[in-house]
């Protein structure tokens, strides 16, 4: 299987802090892959420096065959990668339905010139775009709230809207940073089948942060461990279970 | 004692003015989330750039033009460090900025000095009555302030709204959704400096006369007032803050001929407005209306 | 034109030290609350009215003038906090509405100000003349306030290295709500930021006050170089502003040699700082204070 993303050597340092030390990970394209590891191990600094929202010390990183380190993150959103957030980002002065309209691709409406001379051209360009935000508004059991503003949603429900968002860009693949934190143990079950769905439907890769590690285990296809900035092992559920490296640093908490 | 309808003329010229200027300054930080402490720079600019033209013997349209257009180029060279700024640190550069080109103004002689330009030519044409002039003022005052206002409501009604309401909201998450937002920072301060610069060219030529201390950071702080008044983020607001603080000056600046004051009346204005201010701030930081929607989605 | 050098030095050391102890308070309450206070300009002028009523209303003597002015603007600094930003804060007002609060506040100030001593320029009636000492023209103020500066600074430095208050005021000013979650008193200490730096922006007033004269503009024209010494020394840190105000002394007093030469107006030294404050903004946002920090630490994890 093709790699849709590559790291290599990626590197990211806060002061004296390695948060991110020679990074080398590979994601395969369709997948679902997990990335665990305990507090403070590095995961959402990974994320960051992929997505563009911090810059790398040293080190590339490739997606879709392009090299994508140091691009600003609305290119990195442009080849197709879009993320989600450990405390969700959301408009809160917007409406849920504003929160997903303004992730779709091309959105005509953005040039002054159509602002200004062409309404009807954004307009009728939006007439589909709503329809597609409902649709995914109502996949997330979001479709009541859709009038309402972002800010007034529980935690769950923005989680939710923002992994919504981010489908609503249309990606190849979704960085989700815990998109399951502070929602009820039935409703991750509920998350992650969405995610397991959407990646037969759409053939998206996800690539997910997760705490819980039965959960990661029963859906992703692969998970990586990070500890201490550094990637200290891979592979499938059951065979990291019995890796002692994994049981030391991280299972061991438990 | 002023003739009362030219009095109400008058003050409905500076409603108009006034209301421009808080439509840009909402534009910026009503809807954009850009401090912008220093709204008098890009007002004098355009008042002095057409007041120059002008009186070199231009007509008005070619002032207005040119007032508008330096304006916005200010606006845009300001935005530049603002790409990577921390908001209150923008708002200090901004403020600064504002002292810098009045100071400027102030100490180059062939721009005026400190007594500034006189004779600016107006619009209205000689040998009109004082009233029918003033009508005439404030005709082309709403027709300008109509154009600003549908300038306003284009955008902010639209998907290029959505997004700079984005990044009033989340600047990060904002560029994670794939826009560029200094492209959108950039083209909303070159905007509401062009509306800046026209406020200003306008009002050079109704009072035909300009000096460097008219433009005092306090103008910046009285559309921030007004702002406030109407509500961030209402473009309608605007014009009711315009009108409810000039309004107010107004009546202020009656009274004080009826009542005997044992303070002077211009610290007092003063005095009042901060508190004003600050009354605001504690009771209704929000301001009087709402904000506007970007779209209603009727039947959504 | 010959240049002395000495006297420009000499010079920069004053400019400095009135930079110093105006924007010390300034870097203090935006460093620990968040918002640059607009009315310490307001403060500064206050400290040279209050100064004046004192030494040439009252005639007690322009030396208790200062001290009165140091006091009496330092109450004026808390009770701004207790009786405005305090409670807005407590109502969880934005940084937004803490900064145009402080704006309003400086308008209501400025002017009441203006009503109580009048539009007309004050001047402090103490004279002091000019003596020589080998190339520098000084006179008694102006060692005196340079003495005075240094002494803050030491003082200062004492305070925050010495004493247990003093390490709880750094604390609260790098990381507020670390330092209340670590035990310190902040609400305490916050009231001491603001006395002493409302206090020592008095005194910067008076300062400029008695080598000029007393405007309802003085401080506001201070206030330029104050966000300036603030954002360049790195906002909150002490040593940092205490750095930056003297470079500023020194660019500044170097900048007029220069536009005299070029035949521009001296008034355009706020450029100078105008031009400092841009370049601080854009390529030190954290200020000198962060550069040296981090430079310091590099070399720490090289070593180590």
């Amino acid at each position: 299987m093709a790699h849709i993303l590559k790291t290599d050597n990626l590197t990211k340092s806060f002061g004296g802090l390695l948060a991110v030390n020679n990074v080398s990970i590979k994601v395969d394209e369709g997948s679902i892959t997990g990335l665990i590891g305990p507090n403070g191990s590095g995961k959402t600094t990974l994320f960051n420096v992929i997505s563009g929202a911090l810059k790398a010390d040293s080190g590339k990183t490739y997606f879709d065959g392009k090299r994508i380190d140091g691009l600003p993150c609305h290119l990195i959103y442009k080849a197709g990668l879009v993320r989600t957030f450990q405390v969700p980002r959301l408009f809160q002065k917007m409406t849920v339905l504003d929160n997903m309209l303004i992730a779709a691709r091309g959105l005509v409406g953005e040039r002054l010139t159509v602002t200004f001379f062409q309404s009807w051209a954004w307009k009728r360009q939006e007439e589909g775009l709503i329809k597609k935000a409902l649709a995914i508004l109502e996949m997330l059991d979001l479709y009541h709230q859709r009038k309402n503003l972002a800010g007034n949603l529980s935690g769950g429900q923005m989680k939710l809207l923002e992994m919504g968002r981010a489908l609503m860009a249309d990606p190849k693949m979704l960085l989700l940073d815990e998109p399951a934190a502070g929602v009820s143990p039935l409703v991750v079950d509920k998350i992650f089948e969405k995610i397991v769905e959407l990646r037969q439907s759409l053939g998206l890769t996800f690539f997910i942060i997760e705490h819980r590690i039965e959960t990661l285990f029963n859906y992703t296809d692969r998970v990586i461990v990070m500890f201490k900035g550094q990637v200290i092992a891979e592979g499938k559920g059951k065979e990291l279970v019995e890796d002692p490296k994994v049981i030391d640093v991280y299972l061991g908490e438990y | 004692m002023v003739n009362i309808e030219n009095f109400i003329l008058d003050m409905f010229i500076y409603v108009g003015i006034f209301g421009v200027l808080s439509i840009s300054l909402n534009l910026e930080y009503g809807f954009t989330g850009l401090w912008n402490f220093g709204k008098v720079a890009f007002y004098m600019i355009g008042a002095y750039t057409s007041a120059i033209i002008t009186t070199l013997g231009q007509p008005f349209y070619i002032g207005f033009a040119a007032g508008v257009v330096v304006s916005s180029l200010a606006g845009l060279l300001i935005s530049l460090p603002a790409l990577r700024l921390r908001e209150d640190y923008l708002g200090i550069l901004t403020l600064v900025f504002g002292e810098i080109i009045r100071i400027i103004l102030k100490n180059e002689y062939w721009l005026g000095g400190p007594l500034g330009i006189r004779g600016i030519p107006s619009i209205t044409p000689a040998g009109l009555d004082y009233t029918t002039t003033l009508l005439v003022q404030l005709a082309s005052i709403t027709v300008i302030a109509a154009v600003c206002y549908l300038v306003a409501y284009r955008l902010i009604h639209s998907p290029f709204g959505r997004v700079i309401r984005g990044i009033r909201e989340d600047e990060l998450a904002t560029a994670s959704l794939g826009k560029n937002t200094f492209r959108y920072k950039a083209s909303i301060f070159a905007i509401s400096s062009a509306m800046a610069g026209i406020a200003g060219a306008f009002m050079g030529q109704y009072v035909t006369s300009i000096t460097p201390d008219q433009f005092m950071p306090f103008v910046s702080f009285t559309v921030w007032m007004m702002v406030m008044l109407g509500g961030f983020a209402n473009i309608e607001g605007a014009f009711l803050g315009a009108f409810l603080y000039i309004g107010f000056e107004r009546a202020a600046r009656i009274a004080k001929d009826y009542l005997l004051l044992p303070i002077d009346p211009n610290n007092l204005m003063f005095i009042l407005t901060g508190l004003l201010i600050l009354i605001f701030v504690f009771l209704r930081p929000q301001g009087l209306l709402k904000e506007n929607k970007v779209r209603d989605y009727k039947g959504v | 034109m010959s240049l002395n050098i000495a006297q420009i030095l000499f010079n920069s050391l004053l400019t400095g030290s009135l930079y110093v102890l105006a924007a010390i308070g300034l870097t203090l309450t935006y460093g620990i609350l968040k918002f640059p206070n607009v009315a310490h300009a307001e403060f500064i002028t206050f400290g040279a009215y209050f100064a004046y009523t004192v030494a040439d209303i009252w005639k007690l003597g322009f030396p208790s003038g200062a001290a009165a002015a140091f006091v009496v603007t330092g109450i004026l600094g808390v009770a701004t906090h207790l009786f405005l930003f305090g409670p807005l804060i407590k109502k969880g007002a934005s940084i937004l509405h803490l900064t145009v609060a402080s704006i309003g506040y400086g308008i209501v100030l400025r002017y009441a100000m203006q009503e109580v001593w009048g539009r007309k320029d004050l001047y402090f009636s103490a004279y002091y003349p000019g003596f020589d000492v080998g190339p520098l023209r000084v006179t008694l103020l102006w060692l005196s306030f340079i003495f005075l500066a240094v002494a803050v600074v030491a003082i200062f430095h004492l305070l925050l290295t010495e004493t247990k208050i003093g390490r709880a005021m750094r604390a609260t000013s790098n990381n507020p709500s670390l330092a209340q979650a670590s035990g310190i008193d902040t609400k305490m200490i916050i009231m001491l930021v603001w006395f002493l730096g409302s206090a020592l922006a008095g005194l910067g007033g008076v300062m400029k006050a008695s080598d000029t004269r007393i405007t309802p503009v003085l401080g506001w024209n201070v206030l330029i170089m104050s966000f300036a010494s603030v954002i360049f020394g790195g906002v909150g840190s002490i040593y940092g502003t205490i750095l930056a105000g003297y470079i500023l002394g020194f660019v500044e007093n170097l900048g007029v040699i220069v536009l005299v030469a070029l035949g521009l107006s001296t008034e355009y030294r706020f450029l100078l700082g105008f031009f400092v404050l841009v370049c601080a903004l854009i390529f030190a946002p954290q200020g000198i204070a962060g550069i040296t920090f981090r430079s310091i630490r590099k070399r720490w994890r090289a070593v180590g």
